[in-house]
């Protein structure tokens, strides 16, 4: 049991308050905050004689990942989801704030170490109670119509047996003939919007995002030889700063973004209208990419956002 | 509180059921899409507020009023800002819930426990080593030990609805639940456990299920899957003060038979503890802060 007086905690106390920001973080050198978490535990080999996955051997695991997350034949493939999006403001009561549908078109190409994945992207967002795509959204704290920018990203990656356990991780637990996957990562970069030179648009100097991935699949359906592709289910958690075009300033808060997803077999079970309003925008967005581009030549989110606000804009 | 058990009893209960309930989860059928037996399968309608609570129920419980028990297990992160993430440590998790139906409804009671394990060895953290204040705390570990809720119709469309979302056989049930309200622990009398006078958090928690498997007409439960994210502040016991941040807790569940399907470290812990977490509460009991006891 704890012999701790409260004469103990306000010592404890001044002497927190003062090491000051810098001195907290700086002395926990360990925990280096970037892409990719870790290490996360691994459990598990399935299967059974020449059909086993031993998820220990990192080169199995990265293999079934991409069975589960995508498939292992190159075959286009999307997954499909649809999610909500609540304003998590510190001191404030927390609102929901519309709904998102997005969907992945992408292919995986094996290469020398691992795996090419070609991936696009594209989102809209939805009235929660109607269904109904935005046009326009309320915005409740400046009491104004907002033209929402709909998501569009192509960002294309290497995976790499030899990053596994550095540039990412690959979390699976295994209960019976349930496998569970997790990807989580953190993103803190400088802002492509900064609140300097879009006093409306930017919210900080730094692009936030810490983002969970979770899939569901069967070992059953993991080690089938005959499946390039296992039935999968998900759900990705992530919290971001405002999106620019929410037109927050520098207002605080957070987005608290939740999307359960599934694999689909093609354009034609994802919603027609969300389709068409793809096709409007760009049409190269309904298919995944032939090549692979370096990641600092993809787009981001946060590149479109600003291609379109700086059209807006009239820069 | 109403419906408790003396700690030897249900001790004594709970092990000599653990064979017993092994045998029947081996039985059962898994999420995946189940075979159809012939004239039992009725078509899900979930347009209908009634059955889509039954269906509801018979994803996170068992409409039988069954005593349905979940594992868990996750990671606990914390997110700062313009400064980064980090991975923590692990969580074991169970759950054992009950439904039945009350006048309008149904009435959900459930209770949950977890232990904090650390993220490399497995091993219960009962000390950590705080890396932001660079100081050693003694880990508090979670439990909610009897919560209890109502289902009804007419929440639907509100905070306190059910939604859900499905594609072809995947049905997926979810609900987020955000909550601001005045803290039990003032910054003023508590500068070091305390991050706000407001208490604010958010619980997403997804269910997903077969939609064939809930389409059989005699099944009272059937597999699910899912996935729990919550977002709030430091907990009293990692003496963060008011630095800012958040805690980011992601877990990923299953049901499973009983009490001898869950993790090893945290059966034990709470086996020695309090026993009674792993059977369902009997009867309503009013929050705590209506009793006038503070929250944990």
């Amino acid at each position: 049991m704890s012999q701790r007086t409260p004469g103990d905690d306000r010592r404890e106390l001044l002497q927190m308050l003062a090491m000051g920001a810098g001195g907290l973080f700086s002395a926990t050198p360990a925990l280096a905050a970037g892409q990719g978490t870790g290490p996360m535990r691994v459990s598990g080999r399935i299967g059974r004689g020449a059909n086993t996955i031993d998820f220990t051997d990192p080169s199995q695991k990265l293999d079934a990942f991409i069975k589960v997350e995508g498939d292992q034949s190159g075959a286009e493939h999307f997954l499909y989801g649809y999610g909500t999006i609540t304003a998590y403001i510190d001191g404030m009561p927390d609102r929901r704030l519309f709904d998102t549908e997005l969907y992945a078109v992408r292919r995986y190409r094996r290469i020398d170490g691992g795996w090419l994945r070609l991936h696009r992207e594209a989102g809209i967002y939805r009235d929660p109670t109607t269904r109904a795509i935005l046009t326009k959204w309320r915005n409740p704290w400046l009491e104004r119509d907002i033209e929402p920018i709909n998501i569009l990203q192509e960002f294309s990656r290497r995976y790499r047996v030899a990053d596994l356990g550095r540039a990412f991780n690959i979390g699976v637990s295994v209960n019976d003939d349930d496998v569970f996957m997790q990807r989580s990562f953190f993103v803190v970069r400088p802002s492509e919007l900064n609140p300097r030179d879009y006093p409306v648009h930017g919210q900080d100097h730094f692009y936030g995002l810490s983002e969970y991935v979770n899939f569901f699949a069967k070992a059953s359906d993991i080690v089938n030889p005959k499946l390039t592709a296992a039935p999968a289910v998900g759900v990705t958690n992530s919290v971001t700063g405002w999106f620019p075009w929410l037109e927050m300033g520098t207002a605080p808060g957070q987005l608290v973004h939740q999307t359960r997803f599934t694999k689909v077999a093609s354009l034609a079970d994802i919603p027609a209208d969300f389709v068409a309003a793809v096709r409007a925008q760009d049409p190269k967005f309904l298919a995944a990419p032939t090549e692979f581009a370096e990641p600092d030549l993809a787009t981001t989110g946060e590149r479109y956002y600003k291609a379109v606000i700086d059209r807006r804009l009239g820069r | 509180m109403g419906g408790a058990i003396h700690a030897d009893r249900g001790r004594r209960a709970l092990l000599t059921g653990l064979a017993g309930a092994r045998a029947a989860f081996v039985a059962a059928t898994p999420v995946a899409a189940a075979p159809a037996r012939r004239g039992a399968r009725v078509p899900l309608d979930l347009s209908n507020v009634d059955r889509l609570l039954d269906a509801y129920v018979r994803t996170e419980g068992d409409s039988s009023g069954a005593d349905v028990f979940c594992w868990a297990e996750g990671s606990i992160f914390a997110w700062i800002p313009g400064v980064g993430g980090y991975h923590l440590f692990d969580q074991q998790r169970c759950a054992v819930r009950r439904f039945e139906r009350s006048a309008h409804g149904w009435l959900h009671q459930h209770s949950d426990a977890g232990v904090y394990i650390d993220k490399g060895t497995g091993k219960l953290l009962e000390l950590w080593r705080n890396p932001f204040t660079g100081r050693d705390v003694e880990v508090s570990q979670p439990v909610n030990a009897a919560v209890s809720r109502e289902h009804l119709p007419d929440q639907q469309g509100s905070a306190l609805g059910t939604d859900y979302w499905d594609k072809g056989d995947t049905v997926c049930f979810y609900r987020n639940v955000f909550v601001a309200r005045a803290a039990d622990m003032k910054i003023a009398q508590y500068p070091l456990q305390s991050q706000a006078d407001l208490q604010e958090f958010g619980e997403l928690d997804n269910f997903f299920a077969s939609r064939s498997a809930l389409e059989q007409r005699d099944a009272t439960s059937v597999p699910m899957v899912g996935c729990h994210s919550r977002i709030g502040q430091w907990p009293p016991w990692m003496r963060m003060g008011q630095q800012r941040g958040y805690l980011i807790a992601q877990l990923r569940f299953k049901k499973v038979a009983g009490v001898g399907d869950l993790h090893p470290v945290l059966r034990d812990y709470w086996l020695q503890r309090d026993p009674s977490i792993f059977v369902a509460p009997r009867g309503i009991t009013a929050p705590a802060s209506e009793r006038g006891e503070p929250r944990a």
